[in-house]
């Protein structure tokens, strides 16, 4: 059985369990549900940054388109086209003027050039374009644009070339041949920004080409344009990657074109997947990064952008508040644990405590041990409980007193006219007395005589059991031959025994003398022989006593070869009022106290008494009595 | 035989009365321990039989009175007696000059052996 106090700390840690994993549960959840949502959100923002900037640039193109259908560049052009015109060799001229065209941009710059970098086309394209401020950005978008006519040569421009023939660059084939070129992301040295180079051919009024109007739109004036747009948190990282792991933009601290392809995440970017997110374990961080790759390829597919929005996962960002939750949850976790023992102990100690008290006192008042004593503190139930068991136990000590007196009080009222009983008969018997009784009348006296002795015996058994469930039982010791005790048992059961046709007789090696109380030793015997003398069979039954000398003990033995006793009433039978048979009741009028009388005379003197029987073959009983007085 | 009993318990004292006398003895009897007293030192017996256990002046009492001026020496005094009185106290009345003790609860045939006894003494 598991006691109390062990059952009442399991049920505590078996609750604390299940909360801290419920707990533990709710976090990780919730963890991966807010890991899941900012992922969701990161995504959107970086679908959002992507979409801006495809805005930004279209913008900035459809600016320039309109730019190229104004007056004064429709009217440059077709200057400059009739021009090239008149010319002998176009080719040639051109190739002559690039040769004298300083390229390097550090260069002072000819005259040729500075007639081109100042005339009223490029004092526009200055005005409106490279020194017109975004008040937004506090940027210009463009950092350089030129116009070319119909033959690739420079028209105006706003600010230093490195060429001045344009027909033999791809991007000038390309606008021309596709209305738009849109170059990748490079960095320019004149303007010293990172750049998209946008080509776009220009047509006359009639359609027909008229040149090239070519721009440099600054990266960074639309991603500050795009961020203006798109809100995000501080601990938000943004990145713009190209598909080799060129690093174009970024809000934290960066080198342009640092190559980060060597960075645990670049190679989950390269799912080929439209966007998306993930959680990087790097060596030193964990990040959730959400991805996108650009939606308009018209504009943006020179690019191959990857926009990448970062959050570390841990001491900054929105997962750090459900970190510190979870950390403040393992460590309520273990105090709750802590508290949970000891608070189990505590409470199943005083639940436990006052139970064993209980326990131990219900024992004793079980072994009739009425006044024991028992301290419990506290008003609590458990105490009262305590408490009215005591006064139940004095209650009991009273009653059972009180029963002791009664029965001792009854049973010697009850004896005391069995006296004058007994003198009537026995005088009656007596011929010379009142004189001569015919047999019926002898018989009749002889049926009041035996049963009043009858009743005497069972009242004697009775007040027997009283003393010695009072401890008031005497043994008056006396030294005594225990042959002299044998023969006489013998000789007191033989008209008896002849009654019903049965052999007892006795055996004893030697002469043994015995200091202890004869008289209760004759009390055993004859219970034992009377009954073993009810349950022989009539005939063929047989009783021996025997008695001999067994270490410091004599050994009385008292053998039958009656109905035996099964091993289920063997245990009980030496308990008060109990008879194996109840049927034998009736017929042998016992109270069922003989062998309890028998253990607690043998036991009293020091003796131990037991049996051994087989059903249908007969019964041994053994007693000791110590022969510390044996001379 | 002149036989004087002494004993509170009426219907013993009746029975024993009627068994003894009827072997042709002369036996008075008395319930109360103090008209005992008087009968035995007023009166001969030649044998008293005493109960030892009565209420408020017991056949221990009577033993004592008549031991005190030497009176119990002329008498052939047998006490009976239950279990309760301890074997010292028997003793002692012995000593102080009882005959006898006989055991209660009393055998008639023990009681007129003893009886016989003093008869024939």
């Amino acid at each position: 059985m598991i006691g109390i106090s062990t059952q009442i700390i399991s049920i505590f840690l078996l609750v604390t369990a299940i909360f801290v994993i419920f707990a533990t549960f709710s976090i990780t959840t919730g963890q991966d549900f807010i890991q899941q949502s900012v992922g969701q959100s990161s995504l959107l923002l970086a679908q959002d940054m992507a979409r801006f900037i495809e805005f930004g640039v279209s913008n900035n193109i459809n600016d320039l388109i309109d730019f190229s259908k104004t007056d004064i560049v429709q009217k440059t052009l077709l200057e400059s086209n009739q021009e090239f015109e008149n010319l002998s060799d176009i080719q040639d001229y051109i190739d002559q003027q690039d040769d004298a065209w300083v390229s390097t941009p550090y260069e002072t710059i000819t005259p040729f050039m500075q007639s081109l970098i100042s005339n009223e086309l490029a004092e526009d394209l200055k005005k409106n374009f490279v020194e017109k401020i975004n008040p937004r950005t506090g940027h210009s978008a463009f950092a350089e644009l030129f116009l070319t006519n119909e033959y690739g040569a420079n028209v105006a421009q706003s600010g230093k070339t490195t060429d001045y023939r344009q027909d033999d660059e791809d991007w000038w084939q390309e606008a021309k041949a596709n209305g738009i070129s849109i170059g990748k992301t490079e960095y320019d040295e004149s303007a010293k920004t990172d750049i998209i180079s946008i080509g776009i051919k220009i047509t006359d009024e009639d359609g027909n080409f008229a040149g090239v109007l070519k721009a440099g739109l600054s990266v960074r004036s639309i991603i500050r344009e795009a961020e203006i747009f798109t809100q995000y948190e501080e601990t938000t990282q943004v990145n713009i990657i190209t598909e080799e792991g060129h690093l174009i933009y970024s809000t934290k601290a960066f080198r342009f074109n640092e190559n980060i392809s060597d960075h645990s995440f670049f190679e989950k970017l390269q799912s080929g997947q439209q966007g998306g997110f993930f959680v990087d374990e790097g060596e030193f961080k964990k990040e959730l990064v959400a991805y996108s790759r650009p939606s308009n390829l018209q504009v943006m597919g020179e690019q191959d952008w990857i926009f990448v929005i970062k959050h570390e996962i841990g001491e900054v960002g929105i997962l750090s508040g459900m970190l510190t939750l979870r950390d403040r949850m393992i460590i309520n976790s273990l105090i709750i644990v802590g508290v949970a023992i000891v608070g189990g102990i505590i409470f199943s100690r005083s639940i436990s405590h006052p139970i064993k008290k209980l326990t131990y006192l219900a024992k004793e008042i079980g072994k009739e041990n009425f006044d024991v004593k028992v301290n419990l503190k506290g008003r609590g139930e458990i105490a009262q409980l305590v408490k009215n068991m005591q006064e139940m136990g004095i209650a009991l000590k009273n009653a059972k007193k009180d029963k002791d007196e009664f029965i001792a009080m009854i049973s010697h009222e009850l004896k005391t006219p069995l006296t004058p009983i007994k003198i009537y008969a026995t005088t009656l018997k007596k011929p010379k007395a009142f004189g001569e009784l015919n047999q019926k009348q002898i018989e009749a006296v002889d049926g009041i005589h035996f049963n009043a002795l009858r009743l005497e015996r069972l009242i004697e058994d009775l007040l027997d059991v009283q003393r010695l469930e009072t401890g008031r039982m005497m043994f008056l010791k006396e030294k005594f031959s225990v042959n002299e005790v044998l023969d006489e048992a013998v000789k007191d059961y033989q008209i008896m025994s002849q009654e019903k046709n049965i052999q007892i007789s006795s055996k004893i090696d030697g002469k043994i003398i015995l200091y202890s109380d004869k008289k209760r030793i004759d009390q055993v015997l004859d219970n034992l022989a009377r009954n073993s003398i009810d349950f022989v069979p009539k005939n063929t039954g047989t009783i021996q006593i025997f008695a001999e000398k067994n270490n410091d003990n004599v050994l009385f033995t008292v053998k039958d070869n009656g109905q035996g006793i099964s091993k289920e009433a063997q245990k009980k039978l030496f308990a008060k009022f109990y008879q194996a048979d109840t049927s034998v009741t009736r017929r042998h009028g016992g109270t069922g106290l003989g062998l309890a009388i028998c253990k607690g005379i043998v036991e009293g003197l020091g003796g131990e008494i037991w049996l051994e029987s087989e059903e249908g073959k007969g019964t041994n009983v053994y007693f000791t009595i110590p022969n510390s007085g044996l001379q | 035989m002149k036989i004087l009993i002494v004993d509170d318990d009426i219907e013993l004292t009746k029975a024993v009365v009627s068994s003894v006398s009827s072997f042709g003895h002369d036996v008075q009897s008395t319930n109360d321990p103090r008209e005992g007293l008087k009968l035995i030192r007023e009166q001969d017996q030649d044998m008293v039989i005493l109960d030892l256990s009565m209420p408020e002046f017991s056949g221990i009492d009577i033993v004592k009175d008549l031991a005190k001026d030497g009176k119990i020496k002329e008498k052939k005094i047998v006490v009976m007696t239950a279990s309760a009185v301890h074997e010292d106290e028997l003793k002692n009345l012995v000593d102080l000059g009882v005959h006898s003790v006989l055991r209660k609860p009393v055998d008639i045939d023990v009681m007129l052996d003893k009886i016989d006894e003093i008869g024939s003494s």
